[in-house]
């Protein structure tokens, strides 16, 4: 009996010792593995930085830089110059020029305006203008942008108009404020209201 | 294991024959300490067969046993699948076990040379365009945020310039100097006694509102704003609610942080 335990004994330490030889084993394996991860990572990784990045890239440029260049200073002062010309072409007009004059605006004009445009420069004030030899002058005095948006702007244009009629050949001037309404159509500025303040 | 406990000459010879094979076995498996340990072991046991047949029978059967359990599981366990023992050593030393890696990692393992510097030219193409952007942004939110406070420092000057009533004279004229600095501050706070008499004297109301206002044009510490205001005024000689309304231009200077009227001109 003393043998058998002692056997035993033996038997669990030959055990322990196939289970030390074990566990180095699989710790290597652990480490063969991990080494593989290690190899792999580079690729994963450059993979997904490169998504990463080109997804923020484009996020940035559509939602922060395109609006940025619609509406940075070049834009404005597009937006200013397209509105100064377009109130002068709608406020400027004589008797012996109304068709060109009516053309010349309503290049500058588009959507609900322009119909409006028409219908009050053929119904109204064309007949009036050719029955009082009314010929008026605009003059962008000042004009600054008020409101600025992609693809949308505000200006606040100061204008003066000089006006002759048949019976007052002397010219009236007027001096007034616009808060013309723009909108950026296929790259052109046009107007979309005009709202005297 | 009924036959464990039947002392026979086969029995013995099973136990010989068992030893042998743990013998070999241990060899060939080459773990090289267990193996060493084991074959003491299989020495002794082989002694005490020969004094023992009985017990050493029982006891070797187990040691064989709990050794050939022992290396099967180590092979198992290590390489994974199925293999020769022969080539177990080979095997274990491969680094990577071919049924487990999946065909798309092995592509990616093989990314070449080539793919990858082009990923790390986009990536830092990708990042050297987000970080001009930002910039970019920052600056144009920066523009923004001037760009409202010079208009609303000529919003407030201008309300206050044009808002007075002769009940309180006084305080109303004092807002706007506290509304304006430079230039313009120094002409009113000259004239601001004989201007308080004056509103005083007049019993004149007025109410001034902005009916529009847009930045001409900006530099580091001032602006120029457009402001076309309404002012409703009534006075002492009947005037009642008569709209005027004012094309200004008004220079706007920030002054310790605060957006103030520095001059207001009158577009005619």
């Amino acid at each position: 009996m003393t043998d058998d335990l002692h056997e035993y004994a033996e038997i669990d330490s030959v055990t322990k010792e196939v289970d030390e030889t074990k566990a180095p084993k699989k710790r290597v394996r652990v480490n063969v593995r991990g080494a593989l991860r290690r190899v792999r990572i580079v690729p994963v990784l450059l993979i997904a930085l490169t998504a990463i990045s080109g997804g923020v890239t484009v996020w940035l440029y559509f939602k922060q830089y395109q609006p940025d260049q619609q509406t940075d200073t070049s834009v404005a002062q597009a937006a200013v110059a397209a509105a100064s010309d377009g109130t002068v072409a709608l406020l400027s007009y004589g008797p012996d020029t109304l068709d060109k004059d009516f053309a010349a605006a309503r290049s500058h004009l588009t959507g609900d305006f322009l119909s409006y445009y028409d219908q009050l420069s053929q119904q109204t004030v064309g007949p009036a203008a050719k029955q009082k030899s009314l010929k008026t002058t605009a003059r962008v005095v000042r004009a600054a942008v008020s409101d600025l948006r992609p693809n949308s702007a505000v200006v606040l244009v100061f204008v003066d108009q000089t006006t002759t009629t048949k019976d007052s050949p002397e010219p009236t001037m007027a001096a007034s404020s616009v808060l013309v309404r723009m909108a950026d159509i296929n790259g052109k500025w046009l107007i979309t209201k005009f709202d005297p303040v | 294991m009924a036959e464990d406990n039947e002392p026979s000459a086969e029995a013995q010879a099973d136990a010989m024959s068992m030893l042998e094979e743990v013998e070999a076995e241990v060899a060939e498996a080459e773990a090289l300490a267990a193996a060493a340990r084991a074959r003491k072991r299989a020495a002794r046991l082989r002694r005490e067969t020969v004094r023992e047949p009985d017990s050493a029978e029982a006891h070797s059967y187990s040691v064989a046993q709990a050794a050939a359990d022992s290396d099967e599981t180590e092979v198992v366990e290590t390489l994974d699948y199925p293999v020769d023992t022969d080539d177990a050593h080979d095997a274990a030393a491969e680094p990577e076990p071919k049924p487990v890696a999946a065909p798309g990692r092995r592509r990616l393992a093989a990314l070449p040379l080539l793919a990858k510097l082009a990923a790390v030219v986009l990536i830092l193409a990708f990042t050297g365009l987000s970080v001009f952007m930002v910039l970019h942004h920052n600056e144009a939110k920066q523009r923004q945020q001037r760009t409202a406070a010079f208009v609303a420092g000529a919003r407030t000057g201008v309300i206050n310039m044009t808002s007075l009533d002769y009940n309180k004279a006084k305080e109303d004229v004092q807002r706007v100097i506290d509304s304006s600095t430079g230039e313009f501050r120094d002409d009113f706070q000259r004239r601001a006694t004989d201007f308080t008499k004056v509103v005083q004297q007049s019993k004149v109301v007025t109410e001034g509102t902005v009916n529009a206002a847009a930045l001409e044009s900006m530099d580091e510490h001032s602006a120029l704003v457009l402001v076309s205001a309404t002012s409703r005024v009534t006075n002492s000689t009947g005037a009642k609610d008569e709209p005027r309304v004012w094309r200004l231009r008004v220079t706007v200077t920030e002054d310790g942080g605060q957006y103030k009227m520095s001059k207001v001109e009158f577009v005619p």
